[in-house]
């Protein structure tokens, strides 16, 4: 049968076996129910979610994308740039016949590359080698050569090329990687990064748009394809419409533009634009004069037309009618690019937008919205890269094709010249071009002389949650300074594809946004099978269709351009869905129809947003009962349920042509499509609130810009990484109430927050603000105790005279002791692991040769070398965790220390619930102190109730009850979003282990003994502890480093700074009148400097001496602040002179 | 427009469709023809996108009776069909044999396949002839009493002619499509000659100068720089091309068909592939 067929061809495709992460997922016992139970699909059918994440897996965005690119778009792109011919040998050719990445042509195996762990230890890139197979002419032979290396490739962690992909947990702990990092970013000398999914407007599609206070409307498109990128307008100006384009230098008026395309007539032009429609007619009539005003009445002379006004530079002369040809056939909609002599889908095409742009002006609805998710496309990794590989591939073989002429070229050669001698010149390049464009994030791209900057980031890995929530990131083109609402708003067709809470606050609100947890980004599919298919289904062809009749019937668009008509949309449109569920037809091609354009659109680019739904058939969900049982049991998996038809994804298109149900029980006969579950409309991060339903939303967008600062545990390797800087929990805790979310993400297991009991109430006058008070046992068994790893990296460089850095031994005093400051060390003049480190105390004892000129006086002289070591600078003391030689890329020695520190929380440290409530550590109590419970529970927390009101967070309130049920049950509660356990079943628990329903209870006052006035809200809330800590942050300075321009203190902590008193702290110090303060504060205590003025010309002199009038004789000595004299003499120097007349306050 | 617009041209024209015999023009097509296909409407050629919609209609049409069988015939192997539109023409022309203009001159590119073709205007009515030799705000359009009609044909796949005899069908694929559209050969020939007189009274000094041409090694390797690419080359080659000098015959219809007939009686058409492998390639 065709179920079982093809289950056993996916499951030899993919190993899915080995991977035990999901497993467990798959066999959940929630809420007591084992596999052996029945099921209820209405429940149950969420259980579709952990198996698309198991075959798809939390960035498969990113690896799709890249896999992709490896697998289909290199080949392509070796395909458009196959043939290299030499301008002096018209004999020679050089063909790239295939490329591969990581694997040789003869053997099975992929290469065994360097591991991923070993890359970020010794700041190496992950990368594995391009071969290609030439085939070329070396004397009047023609030879093939396989597996030519022509540079590297970076290879995305977890992609199929990668070692990891298919390993199993052992073998990952075997390659010191963590089983649970998802993958989908890059090591480039040693730094993790990952290109972040860019959201664009979507290529080659016409978007109309009007500016009605101008009375302007536009149709535009941007043609992309690999050789340009270009945009083409069709505008109205003073109710006439043009032309408009870039390399055009001026408005061609449209009818002249068509005539040009070949469609002469007037007659066909306005079938063509405005069918029988008389209200179109009427608008579109005028532009018909127009052309006749130019005295053009044939394709020729509308050609020339547009040739004379075309501003192209050209090495060749072309006449005025061929750059017309030229800038018909390629310029204008330069993705429809016409190679041969016929125009008619190009006319077509500028006749659409024209249509549109005539609507537009009839109903002023009929515009497309920039804002809408289905207009927009999102750029991964993979066609980046291939975007970067592309340009740099040409200019790797225009470079070879020069090297080859410059041999050629020479008439006499001793022997045969073998061209592929001198590839290896150029390998480097491709290598060391990718490699600079993702370290640095810069993307230049010479063919499209487009220049963009951060593209790629550093994976942030201060909590799994957030390098995970940076993996599903999507930035927008949009300048952040813009003070525009339209692209930062919440778009209803976001729904189920971007998450609806997860976005940063302030100037990138709205901009920076995530993709929701049960999405799939589509990869570029081929149109010439869809296109023939839709030939098939009874489309008929644009090339035969009559232009009197081509708008009676619906238009049949794909991707964009218009291919044939059919005039029984919504049986075509069925038709292809069913082809499409049967899998004769890629599951992520979208077919829609719009009625107001009358147009069937079939998408089949790359970069859409898409989702899988359940079918529903006859007002029934195909998924049944005995489906999720085999999915539980394992016979079937996502994939089966995509071929059997009963799931299917949707874009945002299609999702709007849908009819879509929330909840099985809602289904109507209409109805297309079952939500498989309605909580992925959140994204990774925001699922992990509990009860986000029940809370005000910005409080959940908190949270997201918290739960990625939390502390916890980041990866199962997380003490074997040495990273720039780490904060680690000490004591994790997965949180007593959980989500869906969570279970899938897997953050129980990497969690970052401890559950505190928290009791609800006002202590002491140190918890307004929200600060909170902590109880000082809590903390000494071990409540938010966390550690700091920084690492410092030294090189030994080597230099030219053959000198190199060297690590010095440690100096002793006389009792043959180490002196102070060398105590860290050990004898090979290094830190040594498990020492103390305090401020000032060296850890690395690096010297460097103080010559290191080539020369030969340099051999002759002693080498000598200048301490260089490095010293720990810190208010608390350290120590020594670990310390790595090793040898890097380029030779050099490369010493690595890694730096702990243990913290525990102090006052002022930053905490947070999960529910956007964060405040400081205000007071530590001590244990006695802090009130108690009938059980004698005290609480880890006290948190003050004027936190709620305001802020609307019942979800946290939820959260207290069903945590606390759950600790006298001894059951790990849900919070699910529109889910989760219900607060009767929690309140029923509480009651029945003798508590209040409410979760309040009698609490005792620590410090009087008596029982407190009114009952306290009491019970376990999971708390993170944010990044924020007090101890790098406190600063203060009596004296230090002044800068040296000015002379006036430093700025900032790491510089030693001193504390500003600013402009307004100012204006309070003169309100007081407190003169002398203000001399001390501004003057004395910054940048006092004593200078010589002269009374009589009022010039600053020197040493007693006036330099203008050349006397000492009217000197007087002043102290004004450095910056003032600075100011006087920069004001000299551009020919002003400030004079300062001076009078005596004292005479009188 | 008329409410029978609906219809499409094609099927207007269709009895437009003439043989063009070219001798010269040996078939390198598979062109089987046939015997008729039964009950099952396999395809020859073996186009699983094709069967997929087969595949489709069996579910939807399971209730639908058949009532009567009629033989298929695929011919195709001598005939290169080329179906002509006549884009703007007067839709109340119709299929009437005596409106239809007649076609005094008709030329073929087949490099570039391009029809012209050249129709004398009925100076009887609706002619301004004063127009035509009159010096009229300085456009004097010599002899303007031919229409002239081009069009680039386009390969066409899939598409089929048909016609029935004797309770058979008869299909024969079309092989190219072209939509003729009138052009204004005389105001391009106008705009031409002015243009060679401007250049002619206002010759520039520079284009006056005798350029000397230099010959040297390196200037061979210019002209593979100087290759027109795309469109432009196509336009090129179209420009230099010889038009092949057809003639056009009317009326033919019936001998056209009954050679068909014959054709297809001489051929038997043979099932490449087996049952099996069919339907194995429908289901996956």
């Amino acid at each position: 049968m065709v179920a079982s067929d093809s289950k056993s061809h996916s499951h030899t495709q993919t190993n899915y076996e080995k991977d035990q992460n999901f497993e467990d997922i798959l066999k959940p016992v929630y809420k007591g129910k084992k596999l052996t139970d029945e099921i209820n699909t209405a429940e149950d059918k969420w259980n579709l979610l952990p198996a698309f994440l198991k075959v798809k897996g939390l960035v498969k965005q990113h690896l799709d994308s890249f896999n992709f690119f490896v697998d289909v778009d290199l080949k392509k792109i070796i395909k458009a740039n196959r043939l290299i011919l030499s301008d002096v040998d018209p004999e020679f050719y050089l063909k790239f016949i295939d490329i591969r990445i990581g694997q040789r042509s003869n053997s099975s195996s992929k290469d065994i590359l360097a591991p991923p762990h070993e890359c970020r230890l010794r700041d190496m890139t992950y990368s594995a080698p391009i071969y290609v197979d030439i085939e070329y002419t070396r004397g009047r032979n023609i030879v093939i050569h396989r597996d030519v290396e022509i540079g590297k490739m970076p290879i995305m962690l977890r992609s199929n090329k990668c070692i990891l992909n298919g390993c199993d947990e052992q073998m990952m702990a075997r390659l010191n990687e963590c089983p649970l990092d998802p993958g989908g970013y890059f090591i480039v000398n040693g730094t993790e990064k990952v290109i972040l999914v860019q959201e664009q407007l979507s290529k080659n599609r016409i978007i109309v748009e009007a500016d009605e206070k101008k009375g302007v409307v536009q149709a535009s498109v941007t043609s992309s394809t690999h050789e340009r990128k270009s945009k083409t307008y069709v505008v109205t100006k003073n109710d006439k419409i043009y032309l408009k384009h870039n390399s055009i230098s001026e408005d061609v008026p449209i009818a002249i533009v068509l005539k040009a395309a070949g469609i002469v007539s007037d007659l066909e032009i306005l079938q063509l634009v405005c069918g029988n429609d008389s209200s179109y007619q009427d608008i579109f009539a005028v532009n018909l004069e127009e052309a006749a005003k130019f005295k053009i009445y044939t394709q020729q002379q509308a050609l020339e037309y547009i040739g004379t006004k075309v501003k192209t530079i050209r090495k060749q002369k072309l006449t005025a009618l061929q750059e017309g040809i030229e800038a018909i056939a390629t310029t204008v909609i330069a993705h429809l690019t016409v190679e041969e002599l016929d125009f008619r889908e190009k006319a077509l095409y500028i006749a659409m937008m024209t249509r549109r742009v005539v609507m537009a002006i009839h109903n002023p609805k009929m515009v497309d919205d920039r804002d809408y998710v289905g207009n927009k496309r999102l750029e991964l990794a993979g066609q980046l890269i291939s975007l970067l590989f592309e340009d740099l591939f040409k200019k790797f073989t225009s470079d070879f094709k020069m090297s080859i002429d410059k041999v050629l070229k020479k008439p006499n050669r001793a022997m045969e010249y073998d061209a592929l001698l001198s590839i290896n010149v150029h390998c480097n390049n491709i290598t060391s071009g990718l490699n600079r464009s993702i370290s640095t994030g810069n993307w230049s791209l010479k063919r499209f002389k487009m220049e963009r900057a951060g593209v790629t980031h550093v994976l942030s890995r201060l909590s799994y949650i957030s390098a995970l929530g940076m993996m599903t990131r999507i930035s927008s083109q949009f300048e952040k300074s813009r003070k525009v609402s339209g692209p930062r708003a919440l778009q209803p067709s976001q729904f189920g594809m971007l998450c609806t809470a997860d976005t940063p606050e302030g100037e990138a609100c709205g901009l920076v946004k995530n993709l929701a947890l049960m999405t799939h980004i589509t990869t570029d599919d081929e149109e010439d099978p869809i296109k023939k298919l839709c030939y098939v289904l009874g489309v008929e062809d644009i090339s035969s269709l009559d232009s009197a009749t081509i708008h009676e019937s619906y238009g049949v668009h794909l991707n964009g351009t218009l291919v044939g008509t059919t005039r029984f949309p919504n049986k075509f449109v069925t038709q292809f869905r069913d082809l499409r569920r049967a899998g004769k037809v890629s599951a992520f091609i979208s077919i829609y129809t719009n009625s107001h354009q009358q147009a069937v659109h079939i998408a089949t680019d790359g970069g859409r947003i898409c989702r899988p739904l359940i079918v529903i058939e006859k007002g029934k969900s195909l998924v049944k009962a005995e489906h999720l049982r085999d999915l539980l049991n394992g016979d079937l998996v996502f994939d089966d349920f995509l071929k059997l038809g009963l799931v299917e994804y949707l874009d945002v298109n299609e999702e709007n042509d849908s009819f879509i149900a929330l909840y099985e029980k809602d289904i109507t006969p209409a109805m297309t499509h079952l939500e498989i579950e309605p909580f992925t409309v959140l994204g990774a991060v925001a699922g992990l609130i509990p009860y986000p339903h029940h809370n005000q939303s910005p409080r959940n967008t908190y949270q997201c810009a918290m739960g990625k600062q939390a502390i916890g545990a980041i990866a199962y390797n997380q003490f074997k990484r040495i990273d720039t800087l780490l904060y680690l929990m000490i004591y994790p805790q997965q949180p007593m109430v959980k989500t869906k979310t969570i279970e899938l993400i897997n953050y129980d297991k990497l969690p970052a927050g401890q559950n505190a009991t928290v009791a609800v109430m006002s202590y002491s006058g140190y918890d307004i603000e929200d600060a909170l008070i902590l109880n000082k046992s809590s903390i000494d068994r071990g409540f938010g105790r966390c550690e700091t790893r920084r690492k410092t990296t030294t090189i030994l460089k080597r230099y030219p005279n053959h000198t190199q850095d060297i690590i010095g031994g440690m100096r002793v005093d006389e009792n043959g002791k180490p002196i102070w400051q060398h105590e860290a060390l050990g004898p090979d003049g290094l830190g040594e692991v498990g020492m103390k480190v305090s401020s000032g105390q060296i850890y690395i004892n690096k010297s460097i040769p103080t010559n290191t000129a080539e020369g030969l006086e340099a051999i002759n002289t002693q080498s000598q070398y200048k301490e260089t070591p490095v010293m720990y600078r810190g208010p608390e003391p350290s120590h020594v965790d670990q310390v790595m030689m090793s040898v890097s890329d380029n030779d050099q020695a490369l010493i690595k220390v890694l730096l702990r520190q243990n913290r525990r929380p102090e006052l002022g440290d930053k905490f947070s619930s999960r529910h956007g409530q964060k405040g400081v550590c205000g007071l530590i109590v001590q244990q006695e102190d802090m009130p108690f419970n009938d059980q004698g529970i005290n609480p880890d927390i006290i948190m003050n109730p004027h936190g709620f009101p305001s802020r609307m967070t019942v979800g946290k309130m939820i959260e207290l009850i069903s945590g606390k049920a759950g600790v006298l049950n001894g059951s790990l509660e849900y919070g699910t979003c529109f889910g989760g356990s219900k607060l009767e079943e929690m309140s029923k628990i509480l009651v029945d282990k003798g508590f209040n329903y409410s979760g309040k209870d009698m609490l005792y006052s620590g410090i009087t003994g008596e029982c407190l006035q009114a009952y306290i809200f009491f019970g376990p809330i999971y708390y993170q502890k944010l990044k924020h800590m007090v101890l790098d942050k406190m600063h203060a300075r009596a004296r230090g480093p002044r800068a040296v321009l000015t002379r006036q203190p430093t700025e900032g902590r790491s510089r030693d700074g001193g504390l500003r008193l600013g402009e307004m702290e100012r204006d309070c110090v003169i309100a007081y009148g407190a003169s002398q303060l203000l001399l001390e504060r501004l003057m004395i205590s910054s940048d006092a400097f004593e200078v010589d003025v002269c009374d009589k010309c009022g010039l600053m002199g020197y040493s007693g001496w006036c330099t203008t009038c050349r006397s000492a004789e009217n000197i007087i000595k002043m102290t004004i602040p450095y910056a003032a004299k600075l100011l006087f003499q920069e004001l000299l120097s551009m020919n002003i002179a400030p004079r300062l007349r001076m009078e005596n306050i004292f005479q009188q | 427009m008329s409410e029978k617009n609906s219809l499409f041209v094609k099927d207007d024209e269709d009895d437009d469709v003439d043989m063009i015999s070219n001798a010269n023009d040996s078939t390198t097509k598979e062109g089987t023809s046939s015997v008729a296909v039964e009950s099952m409407d396999i395809d020859i050629d073996n186009d699983s996108l094709d069967s997929n919609s087969d595949e489709a209609n069996f579910d939807i049409d399971e209730e639908d009776p058949i009532i009567e069988e009629i033989p298929l015939n695929i011919g195709g192997k001598d005939e290169h069909l080329h179906i002509l539109q006549y884009i703007g023409k007067n839709k109340r022309l119709g299929k009437k044999p005596a409106n239809h203009p007649f076609v005094s001159d008709i030329r073929y590119k087949a490099k570039s396949s391009v029809w012209e073709l050249e129709i004398p205007l009925d100076e009887s009515s609706f002619f301004n002839k004063n127009k035509d030799n009159e010096i009229n705000g300085g456009d004097d359009w010599e002899d303007a009493n031919i229409q002239y009609l081009k069009g680039v044909s386009v390969k066409n796949n899939g598409q089929y002619v048909a016609f029935s005899s004797n309770k058979q069908v008869y299909l024969l694929p079309v092989e190219k499509i072209a939509q003729v559209k009138p052009y204004f050969k005389h105001i391009d020939d106008l705009t031409k000659k002015r243009k060679q007189i401007e250049s002619k009274n206002n010759a520039t000094p520079a284009s006056q100068k005798a350029q000397v041409v230099t010959m040297s090694v390196k200037s061979v390797s210019d002209q593979a720089a100087n290759k027109l690419a795309g469109s432009l080359r196509a336009h090129k080659i179209e420009a230099e091309e010889d038009p092949l000098k057809l003639s056009w015959v009317e009326n033919t219809f019936n001998s056209f068909r009954d050679s068909v007939k014959q054709e297809v009686s001489e051929h038997q058409l043979k099932c490449i592939s087996e049952r099996d492998v069919y339907l194995s390639k429908l289901f996956h």
